[in-house]
Formats: C-alpha cells, sequence, structure tokens
C-alpha cells in the first residue's frame, strides 16, 4: 500500500514538472530574429535593451547597423533576391518604406496587430495619429514608428538681445531678422557673423528645409491630376524666399550644408538662429559639446499661408520574406512600445522618441525641457508629407533640388529654375507610366 | 629547333592560364547578367513593370545630356588628376632616388596617404575645405589668400575634390615609380657622364625611356580607377553643389540606387566600360611604340 | 686647395638643408590630414572643431575605448587581415607566373590576354554588383570572407599582372638561357633565380593589393552582414543619421591605419635599389 502510494506521489510529481517545464519553454526558442538598422542613438539602445526581449521570449535578435546612406540599397538587393536573411528593416518612410510597401516588399501588420496571441506590446493609441495614418496604404498598416523629427527655429537669445532682433513670428520677420543679423562685428570690413544657417546641399538635405518653405508658402508638388506644379505662384515665392535667405544672409559653405555642416555652423556660432530638425536641440544643450549650450531659445517656424513644419518618420518593417514574422513582429512592438521607449530614453539621447507616453514621462522633461513646448507644438502642426509620397521619390526631389542649386549659384532666376524642374519631374512621372491612362 | 620553340611557347601560356581561367570564371557571369539588365526597363521598386525595351536605354543615355555632363566632369578631373599625380609622384621618386638617412622610414611615411580608408578621407577632407571650421582656409588665411567655401561654391568644388585626389594618390604614382628608378641599370649612366653629358641630357635620354613603361602602366591604372572615383563624391558634395561634382560613377550610382533604375544604370556602365577598355587598348598599344618588345 | 674643399663642403651642406627641407615640406603636405585625424581621435568633440585649432589640450583615449566596448572591433581587424592577406596571396600566386609568361611571350600573342587582364579592373562596380549579390545568395557565399576575397581578385589579379610584368621586363631574357643551360627546368629557373630579382617589385604590389583590399567599401558593404563586416564598412557606423562621431571615427580610421604601415614599413625593406646590377654581370 506504502508503495503504491509512494509511486503515485512520484508520477504526480514527474508529471508537474514536465507540465512546468513545457509551460516555461519558450515561445521563440531557437529563433533568430536579424535587422537591418540605421545607426543612430535608438539602435544603439535596442541593442543594450535587446537581453529583455531575448530572455522574455527566448529568440535571439541580432542588430545590425549599416551605413544610413547604403541601407536601402542593401534592403533593395536583399528584397530583390527574394532573401530570407534580414527580418525586420529599420529606415524611414516617406523615402523607402513606402516604396517597400507598395511594391510588395513588406508585410502588412493588421493581422498581427489584431491577433491577441500576438499583441501584447502593441499600443497604437500611444502614437500620434499623424505618424500611424501616413503609414496605411490602401487600408493597410505597414510599420510601427520608432523616432520622427519635427522642425523649428533655434536662436541664440543673447544676439537677439544684444541686437535688439524680436523673434521672428512671421516669415517677413525672419527675412528682417536674417538681415539685421548679418554684421561685421569686429569692424574689419569683413562679415562675421551670418544672419541664418540653412541647409542647402543638393539632395535629401535641401529638399528637408526647402520643402517647408514651399509648402508654408502653398506651393506643393502635384495637383489633383497629378500633374507636377512645382512652377506654380505660390512653389516660386516660398522657393523665391529661401533661395533669397541662403544667398544673402547664409554663410558662404551654405551650398554643401548636409544636416552635421548646418548644426556644426550654427553651433560654433556662424550665425545668430536657423531652421532644422528638433534632435539639433539635443546636441545644442550639450555642455559638453556645444559652445552654445544654454544659450539658445527655441521657437515654432511661423505660418505663411500654412504651417511649413516637416516632420520626419522613421519606422520598423517586417519583410514580406522573413521566414519569422510572428516573431519579428512582436519584436518591432516590443521596440516601440512605451516601456522600451522609455528605457532608451534613459540611456541615450533621444528627443525624438514617438511614444506620447515617453513624451510626458519625467525623464523627457528633465532631459529637454528647454525645446520640449517648441518641439510638441510644432508637431501638431506638423506636415509628414513634406514630399510626394510616390516610390520615385528620391529621383523628383533630387532633380528639383539640383535645379533649385542653380539658382542659389545665381545661374538661374528662381522662376527659371522651377520651370526646368517641373518639366524634368513632368518626364520622371510619364516615365514611371502615371499619364499612360 | 621549331619544335622546341613551340613547345617552349606553349609550356608559357600555361603560366597563364591559372590566372586568365579564374578571372573568367568570376567575371563572366556578372558581365553577362549585367548586359541583359541593361536591355530591360527595370526599377527594383516597381517590380510588376519589368519589360525588355532592348537599347532603347542606351538611345536614351546618348540624348540625356547628365550623361554627357558627367562624362565631361570625369574626363577633366581624370585627366587632370592623374596628370598631376605622375608628374608629381615621379619628381618625388626622382628626388628621393639617392641614398640618405632616414630613406625607409620616409618611404613608409610617403605611402601612408593611400593607406588612409577613402571614407575616412573623404569626411577629413570635407571638414579640412569647411569655410569656417577647415584647416585649409586657416591655412591659407597666413598667406593672405582670400577664403572660399571650397566644397559651396560651383566653380570651386570639383577643382577640391581633385586636390583631395592628388594628394591620395600621388604616393602610389611615387611608389611604382621609385621602384622602378631603382631598377634602372647604372652603366648606362656612368658611362654617359664620362661622355660628358649633363644631367638634364642623361634624364632626357636614358631615365626618360627606361622609365616610359613604368610612367605608361602607372597611368593607366590610375585612369582606369580614377574614372571609377566614386567614395570622394558621394562623402564630400553627394554631386553637388547644383551637378558640379557629378561624377560618371556617382551617376551610374545614384541612377541605381538612389532613383531605383537599375537597367538604365547598366546601359551607362556599359557604355563607359566600352570607352573605358578602348582608351586603355590605345595606351596599352602605345607602350608598343618605338619597336622595343618591352610588351 | 683647402679653398677648393671649403666650398665644396659648404655646397654639400646648402643641397642637404635644401634636401631635407623638402622632405620635410612634403611629407607635411602629406600627412597633416593624417596627423589631424590622429589628434582628433584623442580630443573631445568640441575641441576637435574649435577654430582657431587648438594644439594644447588633456588627450583623452575615451574614443579608443568606445570603439572597441561598442562593436567587435576586434572581429572586423580580424576579417579584414584574413581577407586582405588571402587576397593578395591568392593574387600573388596567380599573377606573378602569368605576368613571367606574357613578359617571356613573343610580342602581338601576349597582347590579347594582357588586355583581357586588364579589362576585368575596368568596369563600374555599380554595373556587377547586382548580379554579383544574387550569384553569392544562391551559392551561400553571401557573408563570407571566401566571397570577398573571390571578388577581390577582379582588382588585384590585373595590379598584380601588369606591374610585375613591368619588373620581368627588366631582366633579360639571356638570364633565363643561361639559368636553363645549366639543366634547369623553366620554373625552377623561375622560381630560384628569376623571381628573386624582383623583390623590390613584389614588395611595391603586395602592399598595393593590401590596402586595395583593406579600404574597399562597395562590395564589403554589400556582400557582408556582420560576420564577415570588414574595417572601411565598420567605420561607416560611426556616421550616423544624427550625426557623426568624429572622436570615435578618428579613433578607428587610426586603428585601421596602424596595421598597414606596419605591413607597409616590413615590405618594403625589400625594396633594395639596384637588384639586377650584380645578376647581369
Amino acid at each position: 500500500m506504502k508503495n503504491s502510494l509512494v509511486r503515485l506521489v512520484l508520477v504526480v510529481v514527474l508529471l508537474l514538472v514536465i507540465m512546468n517545464t513545457a509551460i516555461a519553454a519558450k515561445k521563440y526558442e531557437g529563433v533568430t530574429i536579424k535587422c537591418m538598422m540605421e545607426p543612430h542613438p535608438t539602435t544603439t539602445a535596442l541593442i543594450r535593451l535587446a537581453q529583455e526581449f531575448e530572455e522574455e521570449t527566448g529568440a535571439k535578435v541580432i542588430l545590425e547597423e549599416v551605413p544610413y546612406e547604403y541601407l536601402p540599397n542593401k534592403a533593395l538587393l536583399n528584397f530583390v533576391a527574394k532573401s530570407s536573411e534580414y527580418d525586420v528593416i529599420h529606415n524611414d518612410w516617406l523615402f523607402a518604406g513606402y516604396g517597400y510597401a507598395t511594391a510588395g516588399y513588406i508585410e502588412p501588420l493588421d493581422k498581427y496587430i489584431s491577433n491577441p496571441a500576438l499583441n501584447h506590446y502593441v499600443d497604437l493609441a500611444d502614437f500620434s495619429t499623424v505618424l500611424v495614418d501616413s503609414m496605411i496604404v490602401e487600408d493597410q498598416l505597414f510599420g510601427l514608428p520608432l523616432y520622427s523629427d519635427s522642425t523649428f527655429i533655434m536662436y541664440r537669445k543673447d544676439l537677439f538681445e544684444e541686437y535688439g532682433v524680436k523673434v521672428p513670428t512671421s516669415m517677413k520677420e525672419i527675412t528682417e531678422a536674417a538681415e539685421a543679423l548679418t554684421l561685421d562685428t569686429n569692424g574689419d570690413g569683413k562679415i562675421d557673423l551670418y544672419g541664418i544657417s540653412l541647409r542647402a546641399k543638393r539632395g535629401i538635405h535641401m529638399t528637408w528645409t526647402w520643402s517647408g518653405f514651399l509648402v508654408a508658402f502653398g506651393g506643393r508638388y502635384f495637383d489633383e491630376n497629378m500633374q507636377p506644379v512645382i512652377n506654380s505662384p505660390e512653389a516660386i515665392a516660398g522657393t523665391e524666399f529661401y533661395v533669397n535667405l541662403v544667398r544673402k544672409f547664409c554663410p558662404p559653405g551654405a551650398p554643401n550644408y548636409g544636416w552635421e555642416e548646418n548644426r556644426i555652423s550654427f553651433e560654433q556660432g556662424n550665425a545668430a538662429f536657423t531652421i532644422d530638425a528638433s534632435v539639433n536641440a539635443g546636441f545644442a544643450e550639450d555642455p559638453q559639446k556645444s559652445k552654445i549650450a544654454g544659450k539658445v531659445g527655441y521657437s515654432v517656424i511661423p505660418p505663411e499661408k500654412g504651417y511649413g513644419i516637416n516632420l520626419s518618420l522613421h519606422s520598423l518593417f517586417i519583410s514580406k520574406f522573413s521566414k519569422n514574422k510572428e516573431a519579428a513582429f512582436e519584436f518591432i512592438s516590443w521596440a516601440t512600445s512605451k516601456e522600451t521607449q522609455l528605457k532608451s530614453l534613459e540611456i541615450e539621447p533621444i528627443p525624438t522618441v514617438t511614444s506620447m507616453t515617453a513624451w510626458s514621462s519625467d525623464i523627457y522633461k528633465e532631459k529637454y525641457h528647454v525645446f520640449m513646448d517648441a518641439h510638441f507644438e510644432s508637431v501638431e502642426n506638423g506636415n509628414l508629407q513634406y514630399v510626394p509620397k510616390l516610390p520615385e521619390t528620391s529621383e523628383i526631389t533630387d532633380t528639383i533640388t539640383a535645379y533649385i542649386a542653380e539658382a542659389v549659384a545665381g545661374k538661374m532666376t528662381v522662376k527659371e529654375a522651377l520651370d526646368e524642374a517641373n518639366k524634368a519631374v513632368y518626364q520622371i512621372m510619364k516615365e514611371a507610366g502615371y499619364y499612360d491612362n | 629547333m621549331e619544335n622546341k620553340k613551340k613547345k617552349r611557347s606553349r609550356k608559357m601560356l600555361l603560366y597563364v592560364l591559372p590566372a586568365v581561367l579564374v578571372l573568367l570564371a568570376i567575371s563572366i557571369y556578372p558581365l553577362i547578367r549585367s548586359l541583359i539588365l541593361s536591355l530591360y526597363n527595370y526599377n527594383l521598386l516597381r517590380p510588376d513593370r519589368i519589360r525588355f525595351i532592348g537599347l532603347e536605354n542606351f538611345g536614351n543615355a546618348f540624348s540625356d545630356t547628365n550623361f554627357w555632363n558627367a562624362l565631361k566632369r570625369t574626363a577633366y578631373f581624370t585627366l587632370f588628376g592623374v596628370s598631376i599625380e605622375l608628374v608629381l609622384g615621379m619628381l618625388i621618386a626622382m628626388l628621393l632616388n639617392r641614398k640618405f638617412v632616414g630613406k625607409g622610414i620616409v618611404r613608409s611615411l610617403m605611402i601612408v596617404p593611400m593607406i588612409l580608408s577613402p571614407v575616412a578621407v573623404g569626411l577629413v577632407w570635407r571638414i579640412l575645405y569647411d569655410y569656417d571650421a577647415g584647416m585649409v582656409n586657416y591655412f591659407l588665411s597666413f598667406f593672405g589668400v582670400s577664403q572660399l567655401a571650397w566644397l559651396g561654391n560651383q566653380s570651386t568644388a570639383l577643382l577640391s575634390l581633385i586636390a583631395t585626389d592628388i594628394w591620395q594618390w600621388t604616393s602610389f604614382c611615387f611608389l611604382v615609380c621609385l621602384a622602378g628608378l631603382e631598377n634602372i641599370p647604372q652603366e648606362p649612366f656612368e658611362a654617359a657622364r664620362i661622355d660628358g653629358a649633363n644631367r638634364f641630357q642623361s634624364f632626357r635620354y636614358l631615365t626618360l625611356p627606361f622609365m616610359k613603361p613604368v610612367l605608361l602602366v602607372v597611368f593607366t591604372l590610375r585612369v582606369i580607377d580614377s574614372v571609377k572615383m566614386f567614395d570622394l563624391v558621394f562623402i564630400m558634395t553627394n554631386g553637388g553643389p547644383g551637378r558640379s561634382t557629378e561624377t560618371m560613377n556617382f551617376f551610374i550610382y545614384q541612377t541605381a540606387f538612389k532613383f531605383f533604375h537599375i537597367g538604365r544604370a547598366s546601359s551607362y556602365a556599359v557604355i563607359i566600360t566600352i570607352l573605358m577598355s578602348f582608351t586603355v587598348s590605345l595606351l596599352v598599344k602605345s607602350l608598343k611604340k618605338g619597336g622595343n618588345d618591352l610588351v | 686647395m683647402i679653398l677648393y674643399n671649403r666650398t665644396k663642403i659648404i655646397k654639400r651642406a646648402i643641397w642637404w638643408v635644401v634636401f631635407y627641407t623638402l622632405i620635410f615640406v612634403i611629407l607635411g603636405y602629406f600627412l597633416f590630414p593624417v596627423v589631424w585625424t590622429i589628434l582628433t581621435s584623442i580630443k573631445t568633440e568640441s575641441e576637435a572643431f574649435s577654430m582657431p585649432p587648438k594644439w594644447i589640450f588633456k588627450p583623452t583615449f575615451e574614443n579608443y575605448v568606445s570603439i572597441f566596448t561598442k562593436q567587435p572591433f576586434l572581429r572586423y581587424i580580424m576579417n579584414s587581415v584574413m581577407i586582405g592577406a588571402l587576397s593578395t596571396l591568392l593574387a600573388l600566386i596567380l599573377g606573378t607566373p602569368a605576368a613571367y609568361a606574357l613578359s617571356r611571350m613573343k610580342s602581338g600573342k601576349g597582347e590579347g590576354i594582357s588586355f583581357f587582364i586588364l579589362s576585368t579592373r575596368i568596369a563600374p562596380p555599380t554595373l556587377i554588383i547586382l548580379p554579383f549579390f544574387l550569384l553569392y545568395r544562391q551559392i551561400g557565399l553571401y557573408d563570407r570572407k571566401v566571397g570577398l576575397m573571390i571578388v577581390y581578385l577582379i582588382f588585384n589579379l590585373p595590379f598584380v599582372v601588369w606591374i610585375m610584368k613591368l619588373f620581368f621586363d627588366e631582366i633579360p631574357k639571356e638570364l633565363d638561357e643561361a639559368a636553363m643551360v645549366d639543366g634547369c627546368s623553366r620554373m625552377r629557373a623561375f622560381l630560384s633565380i628569376i623571381l628573386p630579382l624582383t623583390r623590390s617589385g613584389l614588395a611595391a604590389t603586395s602592399i598595393l593589393c593590401m590596402i586595395s583590399s583593406w579600404n574597399e567599401f562597395f562590395f564589403a558593404v554589400t556582400l557582408t552582414g556582420d560576420r564577415a563586416k570588414t574595417l572601411p564598412v565598420a567605420v561607416t557606423s560611426f556616421i550616423q543619421f544624427t550625426g557623426t562621431r568624429w572622436g570615435e571615427l578618428c579613433a578607428a580610421a587610426t586603428v585601421i591605419m596602424i596595421p598597414l604601415i606596419v605591413f607597409g614599413f616590413i615590405v618594403q625593406k625589400n625594396l633594395v635599389a639596384g637588384m639586377t646590377f650584380g645578376a647581369v654581370k
């Protein structure tokens, strides 16, 4: 009798142990998720935090940083080869992600979001609707937002005070302020302070800055029939405004200023104010790296016919050829979840998080209170569609900015440049088959 | 005797065979595949619209002003840059072709510019050319020369790139020229000196002819590489300001990977490859001129 | 007589002064960007860009620490070393005999072959990158060191053949005959007598092949992932979208430079002048 009791207990214990191990076996044990990532503080943070995801789910996560300029190149090559090497791609939605979506290279996420077994980390309400809506193509959502920038005015409070210039509240005042602050401060006959510093490097850089003015003055790329209207009176007005600033009040190196040159130029004190991405603020306020920390004020770019504030959006996508789509989905939803974004905020400088919970956190306030308000207000009035939503957007903006650069160099008038640009864009669209019917 | 000669020359072919076969094996598939690619209207982002269009890409290239301008800029960049590199490299090699204390160290140091990663070269020079924070303008200010926005000005941007290219590759010309100079036999020079020839004459009638094959090979190799130059434009100016530094290889790359027209880009690449092959074959032929069997 | 000697000595002294001044100026021109890079690698970021430049500052090695801890830099170094060394070796083994043969062939026969070998270097990388990528994915050579080694042969082999041919051309054919008269096979003669005479050429060529493999970027970034990543690609990870981390970039660039400089110094000790002089006699 005692023997069979002992045996029973043993069997029960054994069963319990087996059941427990079965439950403890992690969901994605043995699965490897490989991600192609931009070199960015968000990636750096994720690399450090990925362990948590690995422990919870048993999956192994490999985050591979690819040089930013080559990332679309590499992603495309992998898509064309239908390769399952990379499960997750991290990229800019407007310039790349949209193209991936329309070409059928990335996976629509709706079925994962509505799947209770997988949507543990997802909370779409935590993201600004502007961001989420822009990633919907034909009623399907294609990505989850990771970081997003706005643009605003950064100005030298000390210089504005010294020369009695007030913070611009209209486009006209921007030009006036720029003119008033382009000065020869030490009386040697050469100008050593420039009013404003702007990006004017052909391609994505000039596009970022110029398109804000285009939109502010009421211009746009295409009309309702997809015909290019880059040379409309509004577009010309906006472009002339921009070109005028660059030619007259920007430091001489401006035609080659990309994101970094512009930021450094402002930080070195070459110009009294600048209009650029909000992420610059994080750098400017860092006393270890910036000469002007504590001297900078932030304000929203004033509207003209409307607001011309650009928003960028960098998201995580799932490759259509991935063999671990579910695991990949859980990873990207974990990576963009409020908890992860908050933790990332603590360890890396990321004022551009997309989680609204993170925005109202104490850490965010503590780190970024100086420009927080300007940033949030800019996001509210921001425009995510500062470039056309087409796969050809890269080619179109490169062509347009090449012509505007000629105007900046004084080789053409703005009207001539935009007329030529319009013709060229029409050609591009025609060849891509948009006018075939 | 005839047989032996034939046997020998066939045996010589055996020495060449491994190299040729390996190269053939590696390059033939990609070359054919890309030739085929150039006959299609292939846009990487529109896989649904791939069509065979025959030679239409080539036709479009010939009527595209951007293509021709890129070609012109590349020719300018290459000829200007390589000529100066060759002359400078040769001069420095001649200067250092003697015994002196520290020769080994100087020689090792001379090749350092070549060693620096092209990406690093581009980035560093981009900062050096900066209008405000750059060392170039800083140095120039000591000589009272007006400071310019080197990379920000359409008229100086390409020249600045050429200057950086010269900085980087003169070492290459120097290295090979010096090795060549050191292998010139000494007796003809002694004989010439005894006969009363001065330095300039022995340079012109002895050094130069000896160095002709070396100079031509260096020139050819540099021309080939210079036409393929990409990193400098990509890192320093992105083809700008405007289009002033849009050279051929950058233009091809943009078309393929920024605008995703890979069919069209392949056709550009095919055209430039054919042009370059033609040019190089001319250069190779001129190696044979003069009747010496140095080829 | 004493007067005559003195003028001569003064003249020589002036010549050497001029000589070394020239060398100083030349080296200064070629080395200052490199010096700037090294200096920047031991500065903090705000110091790096201050104008006028700060020559006196407190050096810091945090950048170096950072690059080795934030990524598997050591692995990338090993990758670059292996790929560089092996592809150079391969090119030398395949190319030197070919160069020798082309040098000894009757003119006309070798022309076509020489040209073909050179032509593989002419094509712009963009032309062949897509087919290569697709091929490598299919045959499993993606992200493998061997894959890059093979691709680099396309650049290195033509280099070796064309430059070594120059050196073989300098050695008169009679020397081959002389060596073979003693009963050596041509291969023996080649290996033990002719080849050693071209030490300068071998040294120059191996340095050049090593450098071009070490610094090649385009194929490396496209055909490798994280396993076979090489140094040039690793350096670019410091160019982030939000800005270049100059301190770390310069530190990485410096680390990358040093092995090559050491390699160059060791190899070029073999570049001894006038090697053919004794042999011909």
